[in-house]
């Protein structure tokens, strides 16, 4: 049997994904009947998904303003 | 704008340094490189940086790529190779970070939780979400961002990061499983709870 700790660590650290087929089936089985895992793992996913729609935004003006310095540079002045 | 090294001229023009054409490349592609970059966590003039040599290392290596490749996926790999080199200087994997106390704290000695996740409200994974996601990644460690960002922004696998960044896949890992922890841990200490 799978510990908590174990399932955790092997989520986090992708482990999970790039496991084998017996592994993999162990793991969900231990999703299937434990509730903080379960928790656990859909956190992580939405945690992803989140990181996804917050990544930084760059403005227009932003990129207006580094294109002229970049072809500055490429160019010089 | 989908440009092609295999239009005619074009890898020519690029090489000549044409005006227009490196203008172009430089139109089509900027957002894409700033916005890669800003999400790694370099700020805006680092990232300007990283870009403008993105594009001086496309145009003095132009000659070597006739027509082999899409310029995007080009494009990318000289820009990740340069995230590569920054990731070089900047990495450090440290053999205790302190995240993995708080991890271990959470289980007790048979690996049963002692303290399990606490419910955060679902609308933390909503738009409201945003800032408090931005200042938590804003506290990652430069090398657990980045790598965290290829993983799950760019959605690269464990093996294409490994490749392009040259990391062995067991650092990986623990990178991921530190900068996972340390961002879940900070939504939950914002206080994103069902009470
Ligand atoms: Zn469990």
């Amino acid at each position: 049997m799978l510990s908590c700790a174990e399932v955790v660590r092997q989520i986090a650290s992708d482990e999970a994904v790039n496991a084998s087929f017996a592994e993999k089936l162990r793991l969900r089985i231990h999703l299937a009947i434990c509730k903080h895992c379960s928790e656990f793992a859909w956190q992580l996913r939405g945690m992803g998904k989140a990181v996804k729609d917050a990544s930084t935004a760059v403005s227009d003006l932003e990129v207006v303003q580094a294109r002229t310095r970049i072809m500055d540079g490429i160019f010089g002045r | 704008m989908d440009l092609n090294f295999s239009e005619p001229g074009f890898l020519e023009r690029l090489k000549s340094r044409e005006r227009n054409t490196v203008r172009a490349v430089v139109d089509a592609y900027l957002p894409q490189l700033l916005r890669a970059a800003r999400g790694m966590g370099f700020s805006l003039e680092a990232a300007e940086d990283l870009a403008q040599s993105t594009f001086l290392g496309l145009i003095e290596s132009a000659p070597n790529f006739e027509g082999r490749a899409h310029i995007r996926t080009y494009l990318f790999s000289i820009f990740y190779n340069k995230v590569k080199e920054h990731l070089r200087e900047v990495i450090k994997i440290e053999k205790n970070d302190p995240i993995d106390e708080v991890v271990e704290s959470r289980f007790d000695q048979r690996g049963r939780w002692r303290r399990p996740p606490a419910d955060i409200e679902r609308e933390i994974y909503g738009m409201e979400a945003g800032k408090s996601i931005r200042d938590c990644l804003g506290k990652l460690p430069d090398t657990q961002r980045i790598v965290f960002y290829l993983r799950e922004v760019e959605e690269m696998s464990t093996q294409e990061i490994c490749k392009k960044m040259d990391l062995s896949s067991t650092n990986i890992g623990v990178i991921l499983f530190r900068a996972r922890h340390h961002l879940r841990e900070c939504l939950e200490r914002k206080g994103f709870r069902k009470e």
